[in-house]
């Protein structure tokens, strides 16, 4: 029976949605991260009577007779809709209002990119992630900075001891694609560019399509709790729909071996 | 041997047929897009000879249609994703032709071509949908516009004959071109959503059940029919 083997890829697929959920919801509170979705499509189907095909009696029949093979899982689609944003009062923590991703370089020299911009300072006063990897391209806060200022369009400026005029110590760059939801999740609040993502266009910030910087704020998680919710309680209801279906084509067969009493 | 017991049989193959389209329906309770089938069955005439003046009882798959029904519209926020409502498709160039879907869940390849998940491209009045530049919108007719202007508008079809339509897996369906004419203007597009599949989990459960006590019954009747032949059998036999 085919039934059994269909219901089972409803099954599957409906597993899979479950650990996607509960991804998006495990980062509920990390600053930057874009939640995911899975995207199904119907199986294949058998065509046991085409349409429009001549019936014996030289009839056309309507409409014919197609038996599917269940559903399958295509891709998983980061969604790159905007984060509330956070209010810190911490001066290197940034947020883009906008489109736009932070350069990020990583050990092996690789630029990936993030949203996620709580920016800390190393031993040498460079600017890196939560991880210690540098923001590209690099500033570096000198030691007796006193006060630091991003301006909307990325221009970092301290005000030194001993100065009454601040100093720009360098512009920030962000960088975009023509289809995000292509990139690659590293892990980390990272991503890497993909065939399908493009290249990256890098700009300064509020210039063309690039969004502004906020500073002492950061970008919260796109991850709506209710909407997850949602998402499992749905999930999990196909889930056992489908278990149903497996039990109703087990208790057919049942049914069918009754037929002959020994 | 007594036709009934063949005539009952019929109904239970038929029950089994309905359960294998019940369970691809609920397979595809989450599938975006998805169109639901539905099974009619009737009765089958055995009358084949003038002699024979029997009618018939035995039960076949007439008919199976998709229902085109409207599923629900659910917002998801993502401006690549589109629904359509109304009797509107998408039509997707694959390279086996063009293919029609109602799953509006696009997404983008690197030079900016508007594709399903599987990577084929989505139509636009005039070729493929190019995207260039940022805050894309698609308006109720399907017009596509972002910061760098109008872009051009996503092609919705509608099919003169449903019935003619045949899925092809990948939420996609296929007829012959005499078959597709332009949608009229009560279909609307709506931007950030995604219609649901229009298979419903409740009347699924009912049709699970009934399936299994019909095919019960049918199974009864066999029993029936076959313990009165051992019956007359072992009387004839006395």
């Amino acid at each position: 029976m085919r039934a059994l083997w269909t219901a089972a890829t409803g099954m599957q697929a409906q597993q899979l949605t479950l650990d996607v959920v509960a991804n998006n919801l495990a980062n509920v509170q990390t600053g930057g991260f874009k939640r995911s979705r899975v995207d199904f499509q119907d199986l294949v189907y058998e065509t046991l009577q085409a349409p429009g095909a001549a019936s014996a009696q030289g009839q056309e029949i309507p409409s014919g007779f197609q038996v599917g093979h269940g559903s399958r899982a295509v891709a998983t689609q980061r969604l790159f809709i905007k984060g509330d944003l956070q209010q810190t009062g911490n001066a290197l923590d940034l947020a883009i209002e906008g489109e736009g991703f932070f350069q990020i370089q990583q050990p092996n020299g690789d630029l990936a990119y993030t949203r996620a911009g709580a920016f800390k300072k190393d031993s040498q006063g460079r600017m890196v992630t939560s991880d210690g990897f540098l923001l590209d391209p690099g500033i570096t806060i000198p030691q007796n900075a006193l006060n630091i200022t991003v301006g909307v369009d990325g221009i970092v400026s301290v005000t030194v001891a001993g100065q009454t005029q601040p100093q720009q110590i360098g512009t920030l760059q962000l960088a975009n694609f023509i289809n995000p939801a292509g990139l690659l999740s590293q892990g980390r609040n990272l991503f890497i560019p993909t065939q399908a993502s493009g290249d990256a266009t890098t700009g300064t910030p509020g210039q063309d399509a690039f969004g502004t910087l906020l500073q002492g704020f950061v970008e919260g998680s796109n991850v709506n709790v209710v909407e997850e919710m949602i998402g499992l309680i749905t999930s999990q209801r196909a889930y056992e729909i489908n278990s149903r279906a497996i039990r109703t084509a087990d208790d057919m067969m049942q049914t069918a071996n009754n037929l002959v009493r020994v | 041997m007594d036709a009934g017991i063949y005539k009952a049989l019929s109904g239970a193959v038929a029950q089994m047929r309905n359960l294998d389209v019940t369970s691809q329906d609920l397979a595809n309770v989450n599938t975006a897009g998805y169109k639901r089938q539905r099974l009619a069955f009737s009765e089958v005439l055995a009358k084949r000879s003038p002699a024979e003046d029997r009618p018939g009882g035995w039960v076949a798959v007439a008919d199976q249609r998709t229902q085109l029904g409207q599923g629900a519209v659910a917002g998801t926020g993502n401006p690549l994703d589109i629904a359509i409502e109304g009797d509107g498709f998408f039509v997707i160039q694959t390279s086996r032709g063009e293919r029609y879907t109602r799953n509006g869940g696009f997404t983008l390849k690197a030079d900016g071509t508007l594709i399903t998940p599987t990577g084929d491209a989505v139509l636009g009045e005039g070729g493929p949908v190019q995207i260039t530049g940022q805050k894309v919108e698609v308006a109720s007719d399907g017009t596509v516009r972002s910061d760098q202007g109008e872009l051009g508008r996503i092609r919705i079809v509608r099919f003169v004959e449903p019935r003619q339509v045949v899925k092809e897996g990948a939420n996609l369906f296929v007829t012959a071109p005499p078959n597709v004419q332009a949608a009229g203007d009560n279909v609307r597009v709506v931007q950030g959503s995604l219609e649901q599949s229009n298979m419903s989990p409740i009347d699924g459960m009912i049709s699970l059940i009934t399936i299994n006590r019909q095919f019960e019954s049918y199974q009864r009747a066999m029993t029936l029919m076959d313990s009165a032949t051992e019956k007359m059998i072992a009387e004839a036999a006395r």
